[in-house]
């Protein structure tokens, strides 16, 4: 963890050190940011969606992928110009691999710098609750599917044909 | 033309005395094991009652046999994909009440309690739990009409009767039953076969005992479902279903079935019938009143030069042929046309067949003398037993194909009480066989056979020709080394 976040620092300082201060930024839009952090909206130049490698709070209602490193701190750690200058060029090993060849536009890295602020200011503990409530209500649907399913297996023949004798002699209807 | 060879049966109903001794024979020689308990391959039910498991000539309910949907036959239980669907949740099975809760004694109580005040007793103990129970149910509950308000009543083919026909059957001093022992019809169009998933259930080819092959059994129990006659059973320890094997292990010794040899009654007839398996999927096809009929039409003469010819050539062997010729069971079905399928209706084609009991037709009137053959005749309409409900259970409801068999079996018992009584008229006896359709040699044949039989001319075993069988399937050089007494995996150098 240490060492990505050297390495996230140096990348920081050496696009700090080249790129021009960035001009007043345009007002990112962070429903935009999300829907293409999560792949609901495909990006520009076809880069997979975040959400397939990064966890974040916010999303979902647990855990999320683990194959790079949790972002939800990444905005409150390094600030927007941080974020901005790993977004231009996302030039880390394995994700080069991917987005060296499709940049994320401008507007998109606006929007996703947009959403990460918004989910900055949520708490980092997911919420358990939440996911237990759902898991409670899965099986219950799955249980009441089970017995609706029980209940046309195995009748009873024989104990009916007993009981409705019963029945009758108890309502005095037979000997 | 497909000619093949089946081994069947005739059950004479009227020489049926209830014993249980065939019931007892089976369950010593094939399920007395653990996990087996409750299965009886072959069974007594007494008639109107419901039998064992409760009701299982009700298809609306068990969904046994088959149908026609259309222009094709269809398994009740619905076809591959609904089957498939409910693999793991098989609804149609009868419960373990239904069958019953398998039972025993503490017999070791009586002599092993403390010395007390009270004489010890055997706790009745459940063979399932091993706890203490209160038996309620057992295979023959229903024996000789015993809680007859309840289960006689219920009879799914006395339930169809009108009110009136079902007071006649339970009036009081007028009751009537008679015994129905059952085994495994070895149908020609088996219903468990067509139901089983894995392909384990087959009619062996050169008998036609139809087998479930305990290897590749997986027990999903689709053809306890899937046999309207429930004459498949699973088995609890082993997890595989099994059946009635018509004792073939003692058939191809040359030896009669377990359940045939401890006869005591000698009711059962076993032989080689001829048929034409190409008409099977047509005569399944028929209405419910013409199965009967339409299956009689199948079963093909053995005494016919052509047949013989054409038997041959399908790879019938000659000594299976003289088997057939010599058969009982082909002169009771065919030459004189007095024992019938039970539950045609079913669409199984059953080979299996009864000769209706006559004793209780009989005495409904006069306490069973007769005045005339044609008045005797007549009176068939107000049997005890209604037509209807023997015509439900042996014709699928065809009234006419059960009256033409008792009027044969009137006509036995008239030529043969005029011939040892002596008190008939011979114009009467000449009348009663013009009703019945059947000559005078015929009436003596049938009364010999019933009555007067060597056990060698009641049940014809086959020859097995398991020598034949196998080289028809597998190379006898293959064969050898690879199959053998204890071999049940296949040896490594197979593959």
């Amino acid at each position: 963890m240490s060492g990505n976040r050297f390495g996230l620092s140096v990348v920081i300082l050496a696009l700090l050190l080249f790129c021009p201060p960035a001009e007043a930024e345009a007002a990112g839009d962070p429903s935009r940011g999300e829907a293409l952090f999560v792949g609901r909206m495909a990006f520009e130049n076809g880069g997979s969606p975040c959400l397939a490698c990064h966890n974040l709070t916010g999303v979902g209602i647990s855990d999320g992928a683990s194959y790079g490193p949790d972002l939800s701190a990444m905005y409150e750690d390094y600030g927007a110009e941080g974020v901005a200058g790993v977004l231009e060029s996302l030039e880390f090993t394995s994700m080069a691999a991917i987005y060296a060849d499709r940049p994320l536009s401008e507007a998109e890295q606006v929007d996703l710098i947009a959403y990460f602020e918004q989910t900055s200011k949520l708490s980092a503990t997911p919420d358990n609750g939440k996911l237990a409530m759902l898991v409670i209500l899965g099986v219950a649907i799955l249980l009441v599917f089970t017995f609706l399913i029980g209940k046309r297996r195995l009748k009873a023949v024989r104990q009916p044909l007993i009981d409705r004798q019963r029945n009758l002699i108890n309502k005095g209807g037979l000997q | 033309m497909n000619i093949r060879a089946q081994v069947s049966t005739v059950f004479h109903l009227d020489k049926c005395i209830g014993c249980h001794t065939c019931s007892v024979a089976c369950k010593n020689l094939w399920t007395d094991r653990k996990g087996a308990e409750y299965m009886w391959w072959n069974n007594v039910e007494t008639k109107p009652g419901t039998g064992y498991p409760t009701k299982w000539e009700d298809q609306e309910q068990y969904k046994g046999g088959w149908e026609r949907s259309g222009s094709q036959l269809q398994l009740k239980m619905g076809g591959k994909a609904s089957s498939l669907g409910k693999i793991f949740h098989n609804p149609d099975l009868p419960t373990m009440d239904d069958y019953y809760e398998p039972f025993t004694f503490k017999y070791a109580d009586l002599t092993n309690a403390p010395a007390g005040k009270d004489q010890p007793t055997a706790r009745p103990v459940s063979m399932v739990s091993g706890k203490p129970m209160k038996i309620e149910a057992g295979p023959n509950w229903d024996d000789d009409l015993s809680g007859s308000n309840i289960y006689a009543a219920n009879d799914p083919g006395v339930v169809q009767l009108s009110e009136e026909e079902q007071q006649q059957l339970f009036a009081i001093e007028k009751m009537v039953f008679f015994h129905l022992p059952r085994i495994c019809n070895h149908c020609l169009n088996a219903g468990c076969v067509g139901s089983c998933p894995s392909g384990a259930i087959y009619k062996r080819g050169e008998d036609g005992i139809v087998l479930i092959n305990q290897d590749k059994c997986r027990g999903w129990r689709m053809c306890v479902s899937g046999c309207p006659y429930k004459k498949t059973y699973y088995g609890w320890t082993t997890g595989k279903s099994e059946k009635c094997i018509l004792c073939y292990p003692r058939q191809e010794a040359g030896e009669a079935p377990a359940c045939f040899h401890s006869c005591v009654g000698r009711i059962r007839y076993l032989g080689v019938l001829l048929y034409d398996a190409d008409q099977i999927e047509a005569v399944a096809m028929k209405e419910d009143s013409e199965l009967a009929a339409a299956q009689r039409e199948m079963i093909l003469d053995p005494h016919d030069p052509q047949i013989q010819k054409a038997a041959l050539k399908a790879g019938i062997a000659e000594e299976v042929l003289a088997a057939a010729q010599a058969s009982p069971v082909y002169k009771f079905v065919k030459e004189w046309g007095i024992a019938l399928p039970l539950h045609p209706e079913f669409r199984t084609l059953p080979m299996l067949f009864y000769v209706p009991p006559l004793l209780p037709v009989l005495s409904m009137e006069n306490q069973g003398s007769q005045k005339m053959a044609e008045d005797f005749f007549t009176t068939l309409e107000n049997a005890r037993l209604p037509m209807r409900y023997l015509a439900g259970l042996f014709a699928g409801g065809n009234e006419e194909e059960v009256k033409a068999v008792y009027r044969r079996l009137i006509a036995v018992r008239i030529q043969r009480r005029s011939a040892t009584v002596g008190d008939m008229d011979e114009a009467e006896v000449v009348k009663a066989r013009e009703i019945a359709k059947v000559s005078s040699e015929q009436i003596e044949a049938i009364y010999r056979m019933t009555a007067l039989t060597h056990i060698k001319q009641r049940i014809v075993v086959p020859p097995m020709l398991r020598d034949r069988a196998i080289e028809a399937g597998i190379d006898p050089e293959t064969y050898k080394q690879e199959m053998g007494f204890g071999k049940r995996q296949a040896p490594k150098r197979r593959w």
